[in-house]
């Protein structure tokens, strides 16, 4: 083999070698695909009770149905607006209350 | 291609040559040393904010009596942002009535004054404006003579490109309850992103320091560095270390040392995390760091030998890390003096072991050394939940190059400082926020 031709092989090899983990970095820095800044909680930082908040924000508008179900001891399904299902039960002894806490007993091994 | 080992001429250079090279070799071995503990470090945090407990003994703190609060925030010629994080906290969830904002205005030659008195304006009794027309130049020095308006004993300190969130400032002052903590510090979360590569390697970077480097020393124990912005300081404690050190350029890491000596604890907050604007050119990123390196530097030469051996509460760890965080900065001319003995003992005609073992520590390095702090920013990517920025860490070699080669740049210019006398000059990170 010409001597240069070796060598500009062996360069060129080399090159691509070098070149192969910069691949994955040229297309993400032409892309942008992760490139927002990290989330950070600017309103409810360390505020333990914005869940119990926001939750009960979410489901205010079951307020009358769970009134209802509550003092006819009755159950009720539905979907809230964001197409999330519901079941409200009014007593405690409904059988699916019973099967849910039957479900939760720990499990022996 | 290698240069043959050099045959030595004659009988009377072999002493004077063999004991420059035994010199030259022992410094290598030296140098080799020190890299390899600071490699052992990197791995050693990393593996701890992966699998180990971590301390965030603080941060649930909801409900409290809360004390009263002075936030300062430090602007030079802060156009730019000013209005952003007046505004951000003015809407901050603390009582109204036990906070206190004071804008330290450094002689800003913009409309930085003009912001500031409207929002003074705006926002009466919440607002006390801290006009410096004069004095001495420096963050330090700004808020030094700003502390005359400070009378209550939690401090907390913002930089003016800053974004405080709504809870940020009770978690900053949640420590405080805790009589030992005499500073705190908040995650730092670069916003312009997106900007460009510099930006994108530098939220690496941030990522890296902050979420697996910072809560390392959290977690075990050690010293976590207070950061100047997005911190804290207990009135009582930075009365009893002297106040702000307005001869020391890095503020912060004076500070963190000070309070250190002193029997105080530091303590770093991973979840109260602060938007902040990183440099967007890489000649400002240069200035930076090079602030940044003079700064550790001279802490590292005024606190570094009292802190390791001298007659303080610091326990044993604590001297350790904080012998070693005060030589970050020097191991950028002390690696690149090893990249220098490596190859010249190589080409010195070294005995083969030597030569071996001289390659080695260059290889070791490359390996080793590089690899941790890779190791350690990619673990922080994970850690931070995100995905494919991950992919940039390649380009990470680009960042430590230009870092290794600035801060050295640094290293030399302080000590021709020192031998001409020539006083240092503050330069201001330029913001590159577009107006509102």
């Amino acid at each position: 083999m010409n001597p240069l031709l070796a060598v500009a092989v062996l360069v060129c090899t080399v090159s691509l070698l070098l070149m192969l983990p910069l691949l994955p970095a040229l297309v993400e820095l032409r892309r942008k695909s992760d490139a927002l800044p990290l989330s950070v909680v600017q309103q409810n930082a360390g505020e333990i009770r914005h869940f119990a908040h926001s939750f009960r924000d979410y489901i205010k508008g079951l307020e009358p149905i769970m009134q209802s179900c509550v003092a006819a001891g009755t159950s009720a399904t539905g979907t809230l607006p964001d197409g999330e299902e519901y079941v409200v039960l009014g007593r405690l002894d409904e059988p699916l209350v019973r099967a849910l806490a039957q479900r939760a007993q720990p499990t022996r091994w | 291609m290698l240069a043959r080992p050099r045959q030595v001429s004659s009988d009377h250079e072999e002493p004077r040559s063999g004991l420059r090279l035994r010199a030259m070799i022992y410094v290598l071995y030296s140098i080799v040393f020190v890299i390899c503990v600071y490699t052992g470090r990197h791995y050693w945090f990393t593996l701890n904010r992966l699998f180990g407990f971590q301390r965030h003994p603080y941060i649930d703190i909801d409900t409290a009596d809360w004390p009263p609060v002075t936030v300062l925030v430090a602007a030079h010629n802060e156009e730019r942002v000013m209005a952003n994080i007046l505004d951000a906290l003015m809407t901050v969830k603390y009582p109204a009535d036990k906070m206190l904002v004071i804008p330290v205005n450094d002689r800003s030659t913009d409309r930085t004054r003009e912001i500031i008195d409207k929002f003074v304006e705006d926002f009466p009794g919440h607002i006390q404006p801290f006009h410096r027309v004069g004095g001495k130049s420096g963050k330090a020095a700004a808020l030094k003579d700003a502390m005359e308006l400070v009378n209550t004993e939690v401090i907390l300190i913002f930089d003016a490109d800053y974004i405080p969130g709504a809870g940020l400032i009770k978690q900053l002052v949640a420590p405080f309850f805790d009589l030992e903590v005499g500073g705190v510090m908040g995650r730092v979360v670069p916003m312009n992103v997106n900007t460009n590569l510099l930006t994108r390697l530098l939220d690496l970077e941030r990522s890296g320091g902050y979420q697996v480097d910072q809560q390392a020393r959290m977690n075990l124990r050690l010293v976590p560095q207070h950061g100047g912005t997005v911190a804290g300081v207990r009135l009582s404690a930075l009365r009893e270390i002297g106040g702000w050190n307005e001869n020391s350029l890095t503020e912060d890491t004076d500070l963190t040392y000070r309070l250190l000596l002193n029997g105080w604890k530091t303590v770093y907050q991973n979840r109260s995390e602060c938007y902040e604007e990183v440099p967007e050119v890489w000649p400002v990123r240069i200035k930076q760091i090079m602030r940044w390196a003079k700064g550790h530097n001279q802490a590292m030469v005024t606190y570094g030998f009292r802190l390791l051996l001298g007659k303080h509460r610091a326990t044993l760890r604590e001297r350790i890390d904080g012998t070693l965080l005060l030589g970050v900065y020097a191991m950028a001319p002390i690696t690149l003096i090893g990249w220098a003995l490596a190859l010249a003992v190589f080409y010195q005609g070294v005995a083969p072991l030597h030569g071996v073992i001289a390659v080695l520590s260059l290889t070791a390095y490359a390996a080793l050394g590089n690899l941790a702090a890779f190791f350690e920013i990619a673990a922080a990517a994970r850690l931070d939940g995100t995905r494919k920025r991950v992919a940039l860490l390649p380009f990470l070699i680009l960042g430590f190059a230009v870092s290794i080669f600035s801060v050295s740049r640094a290293a030399i210019s302080q000590l021709s400082d020192l031998v001409t006398g020539a006083e240092f000059h503050w330069d201001k990170t330029e913001r590159f926020r577009k107006v509102l």
